[in-house]
């Protein structure tokens, strides 16, 4: 009974802050820094799309900005000084100092991507990309001709190697005799642009008999598509549909909303609800979606509907890749 | 022909069987019904426990509470797919989905509304609703499959043992009649340990114990039977007329006529035989066959025939016969003379009164002289003399010629047909010449003369007495005038003229 009239004065409470939100202009005043404008097609875009339905749907004032080279905890620092609340941090992942900074300012509310501190003003967004990156692991497996298949990494960290357990788990599934290699471009947050580094290990990989390569490094993703394209490797998409700028090496595309996931926190903390740090977005939500690339000479009806067959199997309750996603893979809280 | 087994078979088949595959068949409806009953409840109850923890859920944006929704949800039977939508967010909180296969789904949408009545979200459940009852089906399936096998199993076993239990009696029974009919009664009945068939055979076995002891009765009767057939001094034998046989016989037959099958064929069977079958052996009469010991008389008895089998019986009376003519002898014979005496005269005159249409001559003889001898020389040379005299005139006793004595001196002949009144004088002269021809007796002659007194029965008349008579008064007339003959009135008057030739004769 308790319960029961505890839940609905809580929803009376966020009923009435409805209801107050309504009734006047937000009192969010949300900022994004961007280290570089976002790309077409890229995971930044998505995020600025989320912030663009807020600020029509919500009349939320939206301030974006690309510091271009600036120093990026600087300009945070001089954004919480400015008022802006919240803050969305793209980069927290390769930032680790930010912890600090964001333990620093209990005043004002952050938004994160990928990572979640145990901070009572942060939240962040992860994905669990484990199903999706099984899925694609799997078209790999089936597709590979040399039996080699790669795996680059922007950096060594938790959210990425979510993405290469998932990965590697499905390989093995479907091609247990491949040979799975694992780079990394850095260490830091620089290592998401490193088009140089990424366009090397690309190459080397290439040489070595790799003919499929999952790259999973932001914007440097682009110097592999590039090298894909050139010496005839096949790649994956990832964050957003991909598959029509590079048809000829996409086998296909892990779309990731992360435009949704923006608009529901911003709505979230719009609304007055601030009920933990963390919001986990999955194969569950339809957040992570993998999208055949038709086109591709390699793919054909039986692979989509393998990858649809797939991802019906990470919505059951139980099933074996479930099992081996849940003993094998962190989930990355 | 209809068998009992069956019979039996199929009314337990239609009191049992069926009344239980009915039942069976209801109680499965009704569990089936039920089944669809709590499983339309529990999916309702799970909805509305969900309802406030999705709404709090869509509301909150909380992940993670909506994934226990909808795995909640997901695991009444048949759902195929939960999502739970936020509308506040625009986005799908959870989703899961019980089974990869392509179903054919109905969708059910149920609306979240919070406190205020706003929509928050909805609930959308796919549940496959062809398999909806399939799944109850193929979970009592078995069990009724199993109830049926086991119905029939039972039901095969019931058979069987009916047939064994029913089989034995029945087949002892057939058995046991047909030895019965073969004539094997000397067999005892099976026992059986049931009551049904133990007094069954019980009252066979009775049946046939009465049967036994008819049998032996039978047989002792035959046995007597045989025993007087045989000891018995008829004859008695059955003919086959039609084959030509005896058929059987007793031993005094076989005494008379033989065995059959000692010659093969026996001459004297075979007469016997033709006789009988060409009728000529009457029931009751007495016939002369031959014999073993020659020809013998008998008295035949025989049953009337529809079917060429006669019955007959023989009596030999040949002794008999002989013994009743040699008594009708003496009665009628003089027992001094051995001639006629007058029980034989009175007897044939008997015989002539039944036939009137006969003539005949009545001869009287009355001796003269005869008492002064029996005085003189005793009563047996009386006796010598009357039985030579006796002798003397039975010379003439033939065809048509009779004599008796009637007692004393007195004698008769009877003379009939073919004799005329010439033949008649001239025998009467020639016994008086007879009668006086003297007699030697113990060196004696003896001598005696002769009265005749003749009368003549005319064709018609009745009165035989008169006729003696007359031929007694004849006689009378002849001993007074001592003229030896003479012929009753109506006979002398008749015949005047030849008397007198007579006269002038002598």
């Amino acid at each position: 009974m308790q319960k029961v009239v505890s839940l609905i004065c809580l929803v009376l409470v966020v009923a009435m802050q409805t209801v107050y939100a309504n009734g006047k202009e937000s009192d969010l005043n949300p900022l994004v820094i961007y280290k570089s404008p976002p790309g077409e097609s890229s995971f930044l875009r998505l995020i600025d799309q989320g912030l663009d339905k807020a600020q029509k749907t919500l009349d939320i004032p939206v301030t974006r900005k690309v510091i271009n080279g600036k120093d990026y905890l600087v300009e945070v620092k001089r954004a919480i000084k400015q008022g802006y609340d919240p803050i969305l941090s793209v980069y927290a992942t390769g930032t680790p100092r930010l912890e600090q900074l964001v333990m620093q300012n209990p005043g004002t509310r952050f938004i994160l991507y990928d990572v979640s501190y145990d901070a009572a003003n942060s939240i962040g967004i992860l994905f669990d990309n484990r199903h999706a990156a099984y899925v694609i692991g799997y078209l790999a497996g089936l597709k590979t001709k040399s039996g080699k298949v790669g795996f680059i990494g922007g950096v060594d960290s938790g959210p990425v190697n979510n993405f290469k357990c998932g990965f590697e788990l499905g390989l093995m599934q479907a091609n247990p005799a491949a040979l799975f290699s694992v780079k990394y471009i850095g260490e830091d947050s620089t290592a998401w642009t490193n088009t140089a580094k990424a366009e090397a290990l690309a190459t080397e990989m290439h040489q070595q008999g790799v003919d499929i390569i999952f790259p999973v490094a932001g914007a440097a993703s682009e110097a592999i598509y590039q090298v894909a394209l050139n010496e005839n490797i096949s790649t994956f998409g990832i964050d957003t549909d991909q598959n029509e700028r590079f048809t000829e090496t996409i086998l296909a595309s892990m779309i990731k909303h992360v435009d949704k996931a923006t608009y529901a926190v911003i709505k979230q903390l719009h609304l007055g609800i601030w009920n933990s740090n963390h919001k986990h977005f999955g194969s569950s939500q339809n957040m992570v979606n993998v999208l055949l690339n038709e086109q591709h000479p390699e793919t054909d009806n039986d692979d989509k509907a393998m990858i649809e067959r797939l991802s019906r199997e990470m919505k059951l309750p139980v099933s074996k890749p479930i099992k081996l996603l849940n003993t094998s893979c962190d989930r990355h809280l | 022909m209809k068998r009992l087994t069956h019979k039996i078979i199929l009314y337990y088949t239609i009191f049992t069987l069926i009344p239980l595959v009915f039942m069976g068949a209801l109680g499965f409806i009704i569990y089936y019904q039920s089944n669809l009953q709590s499983l339309n409840h529990q999916f309702d109850e799970i909805i509305d426990s969900q309802t406030m923890n999705a709404v709090h859920a869509a509301v909150d944006l909380d992940t993670e509470v909506a994934q226990q929704v909808v795995s909640h949800i997901s695991h009444v039977d048949h759902v195929v797919q939960v999502t739970l939508n936020s509308s506040v967010y625009d986005l799908t909180l959870a989703e899961v989905v019980t089974t990869v296969d392509d179903l054919t789904t109905e969708r059910f949408v149920f609306p979240l509304y919070d406190s205020l009545h706003n929509q928050v979200g909805s609930l959308v459940v796919d549940k496959n609703t062809d398999a909806i009852g399939k799944k109850e089906i193929a979970s009592i399936l078995p069990v009724a499959l199993l109830v049926i096998v086991a119905f029939l199993i039972l039901g095969f076993l019931f058979s069987r043992q009916v047939l064994a239990l029913l089989s034995k009696p029945f087949y002892d029974a057939q058995r046991y009649g047909y030895l019965m009919s073969k004539g094997e009664i000397s067999v005892a009945p099976p026992e059986h340990q049931y009551v049904e068939f133990s007094s069954l055979f019980a009252s066979i076995d009775n049946l046939r114990e009465r049967l036994l002891d008819n049998i032996n009765e039978l047989k002792k009767s035959e046995e007597r039977l045989n025993t007087s057939y045989n000891l018995t001094q008829v004859c008695q034998f059955v003919v086959d007329t039609k084959n030509k046989s005896i058929l059987r016989s007793n031993n005094e037959f076989k005494r008379h006529f033989g065995h059959s099958f000692e010659t093969g064929n026996n001459e004297l069977q075979d007469q016997l035989i033709m006789r009988i079958a060409k009728d000529k052996i009457k029931n009751g009469h007495y016939y002369q066959v031959k014999t073993l010991d020659g020809e013998r008389s008998f008295q035949f008895n025989t049953t009337d025939s529809d079917d060429f089998v006669i019955e007959c019986s023989a009596l030999d009376v040949t002794s008999l016969i002989a013994a009743k003519k040699e008594l009708e002898k003496q009665l009628i014979t003089d027992s001094l003379t051995r001639i006629g005496n007058r029980v034989g005269f009175n007897r044939h005159i008997e015989q002539l009164s039944r036939e009137p249409l006969k003539t005949a001559y009545f001869v009287m003889v009355d001796l003269n002289g005869f008492k002064p001898i029996n005085d003189t020389y005793g009563h047996s040379a009386g006796d010598f003399l009357l039985k030579t005299i006796a002798n003397r005139l039975a010379v003439h006793d033939e065809k048509g010629c009779k004599v008796y004595r009637l007692g004393g001196d007195e004698f008769v002949l009877i003379l009939e047909e073919h004799y005329d009144r010439e033949m008649v004088d001239e025998l009467a002269h020639r016994l008086i010449a007879r009668i006086n021809t003297p007699i030697e007796y113990q060196g004696a002659d003896l001598q005696v003369t002769a009265s005749i007194g003749i009368a003549h029965k005319d064709s018609g008349e009745k009165n035989i007495a008169a006729v003696i008579h007359d031929a007694d008064l004849a006689m009378y007339e002849a001993k007074e005038k001592k003229c030896g003959i003479a012929f009753s009135v109506p006979l002398s008057e008749e015949k005047e003229e030849t008397r007198r030739t007579d006269e002038t004769g002598v």
